[in-house]
C-alpha cells in the first residue's frame, strides 16, 4: 500500500502536477494575483525596515526583541517571501521535536527507505534532511526557500553535513508534499534548536513529534507554543507509547494541549515498537501518512493549509511587528532616560555651584587668606583717594604697590577655577555612575562612551577663560556702570581694578553665615560698596555679575554634557520614526491583504 | 558495568566524622573563605559576597549536623525513572510511579538509620508525610560500625523533574541539589543529551565530579551492543562539558540486579562518609575560581610613593593657603608692630591728612578692616577634591578594577573633613604671631621718651622765643632768656625727631626680619602639621586598604593554590 498513493498522485492533480517552479495561479497565497504582488512590495518593505532596526542598549526584554527580529525577518525571507514568488511549490512539512523521539525513523517510514540516520546516540539528525518529489529536487535545490542555507544533493542518508540542507528525491512521495526532518530542539547543541526553530518557521505544516517519556518535558511546549504564535498549521504526533498503559498517556497528553490552547492540532500516536531498518511498521504510520497524502493530493486542502499557515503567519506579524515597534520605543525612552540623567547631573552640580558662589564657601582658605591680606594693610584703604585732580590720581596709581591686589585677584581666580572644575568633575562622575547603574548606560560605557572621563581634557582651559573674562566683565561693570554717588564722587575717587575685586569677594557672600567672620568685619565689601555706589547701583551690578557668571559656567557644563548625548548618537539608537516606520509597516501590510 | 567506583577509604573513619586530614582542609578553606568574606565585604561583587556567606553558612551548618548520614539526590528530566529507582534502592514502593508525566512533584526522602537523621531531614525541609525510615534488623541500634554492604546513614532523596513545564519543580530541584552531598543525576537513552539537564546542572556543577554521579537508567530498552555505545557517548559529553573523569552507571529497574551497582557505590559512598567534606570541598572550589579576578598576580604596593605622597602635601598646603596665611600674618605683624616702634609724630602727621573714609562717613569701616585678620578658615572643598584626584594613579595600576576602586574611596574617604582639618591644623600654628615681643615695649617706651624730650625742646624753644626774642619778661634765667641758645635747642629738637623716624625705620627693619622669620616657621609649622593631617586623613586610609588587599590577595592565593 505505501507505494500506491504517490504514485497514483500524479495523474490525479494535473495543477500541481504541472511543476511548481512555473507556478499555477490556484495554488496562490491569494486569489488576485495583482494584490499577491502588492502584498510581496509591501512585505519586502516589511523585511527591509525589520532588517534596519538595531538594538543597541540592554533594556529588559531586549534579549527577545533581537530574537524576534532575527525571526521575523528569516521568516520573511525564508518562507513568506518564497512563498509568494512560488506559489505552487510542494506543501513544505517539517518534523520537529525532542531528541530520541523519533522523527528519522518516521521519514524513513514514510518514505518508504533509509534516507535519514537513526540511531542510539544523541541527538542523531545533525543536518536537516528534505526528502520531496524527484521532480522538485531542482526547485528546492535552487529555489528561493531558506535562502541561507547550503544544498546538498541527496541521497547523503549518513552525511554529516553541517548547516546544510541535504535534499534527496524520492518518488514515493507525491509531487505537492516535501517532508523535512529538521534536527531536535532540545538536545545539548545550540544550533540544532536555531535549525530547529528556523525551519519551523519555513514550514507550512509543522509536524511536532514528541515521546510518551516526555511529553511534559517544557521544551515541548515552549515550541509548540511558539510554533502557534508563528501561525504554523500543526500536527502534533506523541510516538513511544508504552504498550499498556497507551491511552492514560494519550488521553492526559490530550488534555495538555486543550490547555495550551493547541487542542485543534491533528494528534497521532505511534506505540512503541521495535525497529527494523531503521523504519516503523508500516501500519505504526499509516494515519500519518494518510493524512499526509490526502493533504497533498487533494488540490483545495493542500492550498487551503498552504493558505492558512500563510495567512496565520502574516496574522501573526500583526502582533509581533508592533511588539518589536514598542521595543523600539524602549530604546528611544531609554536613550531619553540617559539623556535626562546628564541633564539631571549638570543641572544639579549648576545648582550647587550656584550656591557655592553665593554661600560664602569659597571665601576660604588662600582666598580668604588674601582678602586679608589686602584689606588689612590698608591696600584697599589705599586704593580710595581723596580727589585732588586727574594728575595727582594718575600719579598715585602708578606709584602704589599692587602686589597684594595681584595675588588676591589670582587667588580668587583659582579658587573659582577650582570649584567650576570640581563641580564640573563631579557631575561627570555622577552621570558615569548613574549610567553604570543602568543596566544600558553600563553597556554604552564598555562601548562607544569608553573614552569619557569624568571631565573633557580641554575643560581646565575654558574654565580658565571663562573666569578670566568674567573678572573682565565685573571690571567693566564696575568701571561703566558704576555710577558714583554724586555726594561721594566729589570726595573720593577710586581704583576700578580693587573695587571689582571687593564686588566679587561681596558677591561670593563674604560675611554670610557660612564665613565665620570674627570681630564684626562681616559685610565689609557691602557696606563700602555701598557708601561707594548707592544700593540702588550696587544691587544692579550684582545681579548682572552673577548672572553674567552663571551663565558663563552653564556654557561650560552644556559643553561637557554633550559629550555624553554625542556618545549617545554614537551609539546609534534608533529614534521615533523607526517605531512609526514599523507600526505604518504592519498597517500596509494589512491593507494589502 | 561502566563504573568509576571511588576507591575505599584505606583509613576506615571509626567513629570520627570524616578522616582529620580531610575535614583539616576543609575548615582551613572555610576559614580562608571567611577571611576573604571579611576583607573583600564592600569591595567586591557583592552577589559573590552573597554567595560565599550563603555557603559559608550552609556549610557550618551542615557541619553541625550529622556526619554519619549521607545526603544523595536522585534528580533527573521526567521519565527518567528516578522514582522507580528510588523504589528499587529501598525496596519498597514509597515513590509514585507511573506513566503520566510528570509525576512526582515533592522531593521523597528515604533514610538508613534514623539516629540523628531528623534535625538534618528538617534542614533538608523534607516534607514529614514524604519521610521513610528503613532500618534493617540486621543493623542493631548502637552498633558502632555498620555492616559492609549495608546502606546505614544513607538519606535517599528522590526529587522532581528538572525540565518539566512545571517551574515549581525545578526550584524544588535547585534547592537540593545545592545542598546534597552526592548528586546522582538520572538520565534514559532517550535524554541522556537533553540541554536543559546539561546546560543548567552538569555545566554548573562541573566541578562536583568527585560527588557526581551518573546513572543511565532503562538500559533495557537498549541492545546490550548499543549500551556501550550510548554511555561512551554520554561519557564524551561529559567531558566535553569539564566534568573530569565522570562516573556513569547503568542501571535498569525491570532487569533483575538491575540497580546492584548503583547499591554498591552507595554503600561505598555512606561507609566512606567523605561526600559530605567532598561536596563542601567542591563548593569552595568553585566560588574560590571566582575570586581570582579580584587579585592580581603583581604584588601590591604598601603605600603611596614618597614623590605622589609630597606632591599631595604640596597641593593641600595651596588649598589651605598657608603662603597666603602667612603672609597675611606678617602683614598683621608688621602692621602690629607699627603700633609700637612707629614714630608716634610720623603717625599723627598721617592722621592729619584728609581721609576718604571720613568723608565717606565710614571711620569704623577702618577699624574693621584691621580687626580683618582672622587667622586661616579652613580650605576650599574644591582644591582638596583636585589635590586628591588621581593621587592613588601609581598604586592602583596593578590592582583589580573593585580594589582599585576600594582603594580611591579610602583616599576620599576624608574628603569632607579634610577643609575643616587642615584650617584647625593652621591655627595650631599661629601664636608665633600673637605675642608681643617685650622689646617692642622697650622701643615704645624710648620712642614716648623722644617725643617727651622732643616736646621739652619744642617748649624751650618757645620758652626761647619769649623770652630770649620778645622778651616777655627780664627776669628769666640765662637757660630760657639766651636767644643765642635757640640754635643749639633746635639741633637738639632736629636731633630728637631724626632719632625718632630712625629708630622707627631701624626697628620696622629689624620688625620685618623678624617677621619673616616667623613666617619662614609658621610656614614650616603649617606644613608639619598639613603633613600630619594628610597621613591621618588620606595616607594611612590608602596604606589600610592596601594591607587589606594585600591579606586579601595572599588569601585568595593561598586557596587557589589549593583549588585543583
Amino acid at each position: 500500500m505505501h507505494d500506491g498513493p504517490g504514485s497514483a498522485a500524479t495523474p490525479a492533480e494535473p495543477a500541481a502536477g504541472a511543476g511548481a517552479p512555473e507556478g499555477a495561479p490556484v495554488t496562490g497565497v491569494t486569489d488576485d494575483p495583482e494584490r499577491e504582488v502588492d502584498l510581496a512590495r509591501v512585505l519586502t518593505e516589511l523585511r527591509d525596515q525589520v532588517g534596519e532596526v538595531r538594538f543597541v542598549l540592554d533594556v529588559p526584554g531586549v534579549e527577545e526583541a533581537r530574537a524576534a527580529q532575527a525571526e521575523i525577518r528569516s521568516q520573511l525571507d525564508d518562507y513568506v517571501l518564497p512563498r509568494i514568488r512560488g506559489r505552487s511549490a510542494p506543501m513544505l512539512v517539517v518534523l520537529g521535536g525532542s531528541t530520541g523521539a523519533g522523527k528519522s525513523t518516521l521519514v524513513n517510514t514514510l518514505v518508504g527507505s533509509r534516507v535519514s540516520a537513526t540511531g542510539v546516540l544523541r541527538p542523531t539528525t545533525s543536518s536537516p534532511i528534505l526528502v520531496c518529489h524527484p521532480d522538485h529536487t531542482e526547485w528546492f535545490l535552487k529555489g528561493p526557500l531558506l535562502p541561507d542555507m547550503g544544498r546538498v544533493p541527496g541521497p547523503a542518508p549518513d552525511a554529516i553535513a553541517g548547516d546544510q540542507l541535504v535534499i534527496i528525491g524520492s518518488d514515493q512521495l507525491p509531487e505537492g508534499l516535501a517532508l523535512l526532518d529538521s534536527p531536535d530542539f532540545d538536545s545539548v547543541f545550540e544550533d540544532h534548536y536555531e535549525f530547529a526553530t528556523k525551519l519551523m518557521a519555513a514550514a507550512d505544516l509543522w509536524l511536532c513529534v514528541t515521546t510518551a517519556a516526555r511529553y511534559a518535558d517544557a521544551q515541548v511546549w515552549q515550541m509548540l507554543q511558539r510554533a502557534k504564535e508563528q501561525g504554523a498549521t500543526l500536527g502534533v504526533v506523541l510516538s513511544r507509547v508504552p504498550q499498556g498503559a497507551g491511552s492514560e498517556v494519550v488521553d492526559h497528553f490530550a488534555e495538555m494541549l486543550e490547555e495550551h490552547g493547541v487542542g485543534d492540532a491533528r494528534r497521532f500516536t505511534i506505540p512503541e515498537t521495535r525497529i527494523e531498518q531503521s523504519r516503523l511498521p508500516e501500519e505504526a504510520a499509516e494515519e500519518i501518512r494518510t493524512w499526509l497524502l490526502e493533504l497533498a493530493e487533494n488540490h483545495d486542502r493542500r492550498s487551503q493549509v498552504i493558505r492558512d499557515t500563510f495567512g496565520g503567519v502574516l496574522d501573526s506579524f500583526r502582533t509581533r511587528v508592533p511588539e518589536l515597534a514598542k521595543q523600539v520605543e524602549a530604546q528611544v525612552e531609554v536613550r531619553t532616560v540617559l539623556r535626562e540623567e546628564v541633564e539631571a547631573a549638570y543641572a544639579t552640580a549648576l545648582a550647587e555651584l550656584d550656591e557655592a558662589t553665593r554661600n560664602g564657601s569659597l571665601l576660604r582658605g588662600e582666598v580668604l587668606a588674601r582678602w586679608q591680606d589686602f584689606a588689612g594693610t590698608g591696600d584697599l584703604l589705599r586704593s580710595l583717594r581723596v580727589q585732588r585732580g586727574r594728575a595727582g590720581r594718575k600719579a598715585s596709581r602708578r606709584r602704589r604697590n599692587p602686589t597684594r591686589l595681584r595675588a588676591l585677584k589670582s587667588a580668587l581666580r583659582a579658587g573659582l577655577e577650582s570649584l567650576i572644575l570640581a563641580a564640573a568633575e563631579h557631575a561627570g562622575e555622577e552621570v558615569l555612575a548613574r549610567w553604570r547603574a543602568h543596566p544600558a548606560g553600563g553597556q554604552l560605557l564598555a562601548g562607544p562612551a569608553a573614552s569619557l572621563g569624568g571631565v573633557s581634557p580641554e575643560l581646565p582651559r575654558r574654565v580658565t577663560r571663562a573666569v578670566s573674562s568674567w573678572q573682565d566683565h565685573v571690571l567693566e561693570l564696575v568701571r561703566t556702570e558704576g555710577v558714583t554717588k554724586r555726594s561721594v564722587a566729589k570726595l573720593v575717587t577710586f581704583d576700578e581694578e580693587a573695587l571689582s575685586l571687593v564686588l566679587m569677594i561681596g558677591l561670593l557672600g563674604y560675611g554670610t553665615a557660612d564665613v565665620a567672620v570674627e570681630g564684626g568685619t562681616s559685610a565689609v565689601p557691602q557696606r563700602l560698596l555701598k557708601a561707594l555706589f548707592g544700593a540702588e547701583s550696587l544691587r544692579g551690578m550684582g545681579a548682572k555679575a552673577r548672572a553674567d557668571l552663571r551663565s558663563r559656567i552653564g556654557m561650560l557644563f552644556d559643553e561637557e554634557a554633550i559629550r555624553y548625548g554625542q556618545a549617545l548618537d554614537a551609539a546609534g539608537i534608533p529614534d521615533e520614526t523607526a517605531a512609526v516606520q514599523l507600526y505604518q509597516a504592519t498597517y500596509n501590510l494589512e491593507v494589502a491583504r | 558495568m561502566t563504573t568509576t567506583t571511588p576507591a575505599v577509604t584505606e583509613e576506615p573513619a571509626a567513629g570520627q566524622e570524616d578522616r582529620p586530614a580531610a575535614a583539616r582542609t576543609l575548615a582551613t578553606r572555610l576559614d580562608g573563605l571567611q577571611r576573604l568574606v571579611e576583607l573583600g565585604e564592600g569591595r567586591i561583587d557583592p552577589a559573590l559576597v552573597e554567595e560565599t556567606t550563603a555557603l559559608l553558612t550552609r556549610a557550618g551548618e551542615r557541619l553541625r549536623l550529622s556526619g554519619d548520614h549521607t545526603v544523595v539526590t536522585l534528580a533527573g528530566g521526567t521519565g527518567s525513572g528516578k522514582s522507580s529507582l528510588f523504589n528499587a534502592v529501598c525496596g519498597l514502593d514509597l515513590s509514585p510511579v507511573g506513566v503520566r508525566r510528570p509525576m512526582t512533584s515533592k522531593a521523597h526522602a528515604c533514610v538508613w538509620g534514623l539516629d540523628g537523621a531528623g534535625p538534618l531531614l528538617d534542614w533538608l525541609d523534607v516534607d514529614k508525610r514524604h519521610r521513610y525510615a528503613r532500618a534493617s534488623a540486621l543493623e542493631p541500634e548502637g552498633a558502632g560500625r555498620p555492616d559492609p554492604g549495608s546502606l546505614q546513614g544513607l538519606v535517599l532523596l528522590d526529587l522532581p523533574d528538572h525540565d518539566s513545564i512545571q517551574a515549581v519543580h525545578r526550584a524544588e530541584v535547585d534547592r537540593f541539589v545545592t545542598v546534597a552531598d552526592l548528586l546522582v543525576w538520572v538520565v534514559d537513552p532517550q535524554k541522556y543529551a537533553d540541554a536543559a539537564l546539561h546546560r543548567n546542572y552538569i555545566v554548573p556543577f562541573a566541578r562536583h565530579a568527585a560527588v557526581t554521579l551518573i546513572v543511565l537508567n532503562q538500559v533495557d530498552r537498549l541492545q546490550p551492543e548499543e549500551v556501550d555505545d550510548c554511555v561512551s557517548d554520554l561519557r564524551r559529553l561529559l567531558e566535553a562539558e569539564g566534568l573530569a573523569d565522570p562516573r556513569i552507571l547503568t542501571t535498569s529497574t525491570v532487569a533483575p540486579g538491575g540497580v546492584d551497582g548503583l547499591r554498591e557505590v552507595l554503600v561505598d559512598t555512606v561507609a566512606a562518609r567523605r561526600a559530605r567534606t567532598e561536596r563542601l570541598v567542591a563548593d569552595i572550589d568553585k566560588l574560590v575560581v571566582r575570586f581570582a579576578d579580584y587579585r592580581a598576580t603583581a604584588e601590591p604596593p604598601s603605600a603611596i610613593d614618597e614623590r605622589r605622597a609630597a606632591e599631595l602635601v604640596q597641593a593641600l598646603t595651596d588649598a589651605a593657603g598657608a603662603p597666603a596665611v602667612a603672609e597675611a600674618m606678617e602683614s598683621a605683624y608688621e602692621l602690629r608692630a607699627v603700633d609700637y616702634v612707629g614714630w608716634p609724630v610720623a603717625r599723627i602727621a598721617a592722621r592729619l591728612r584728609s581721609d576718604p573714609l571720613r568723608k565717606m562717613r565710614l571711620t569704623e569701616l577702618r577699624e574693621e578692616l584691621r580687626g580683618a585678620f582672622t587667622g586661616p578658615v579652613g580650605a576650599q572643598q574644591g582644591d582638596v577634591d583636585t589635590a586628591l584626584h588621581g593621587i592613588t594613579d601609581g598604586v592602583t595600576a596593578d590592582l583589580p578594577e573593585s580594589w582599585a576602586r576600594a582603594v580611591r574611596g579610602a583616599a576620599r574617604s576624608h574628603a569632607a573633613e579634610l577643609p575643616e582639618a587642615l584650617g584647625d591644623s593652621l591655627k595650631d600654628a599661629l601664636p608665633a604671631f600673637n605675642q608681643v615681643p617685650r622689646w617692642w615695649w622697650l622701643v615704645k617706651t624710648w620712642q614716648y621718651f623722644l617725643v617727651l624730650v622732643a616736646a621739652l625742646a619744642v617748649a624751650w624753644i618757645g620758652l626761647l622765643v619769649a623770652y630770649g626774642v620778645f622778651e616777655v619778661s627780664t627776669d628769666a634765667p640765662d637757660l630760657i632768656g639766651d636767644p643765642g641758645l635757640i640754635p643749639y635747642v633746635a639741633v637738639l629738637l632736629a636731633c630728637v625727631l631724626g632719632m625718632g623716624a630712625l629708630t622707627s625705620s631701624a626697628c620696622r627693619n629689624v620688625v620685618a626680619m623678624s617677621s619673616a622669620r616667623h613666617g619662614e616657621r609658621m610656614t614650616f609649622h603649617m606644613r608639619e602639621r598639613i603633613t600630619e593631617v594628610t597621613e591621618q586623613k588620606v595616607l594611612y586610609p590608602v596604606a589600610d586598604e592596601l594591607q587589606t588587599y594585600a591579606r586579601f590577595r595572599t588569601t585568595a592565593n593561598e586557596l587557589l593554590d589549593n583549588t585543583p
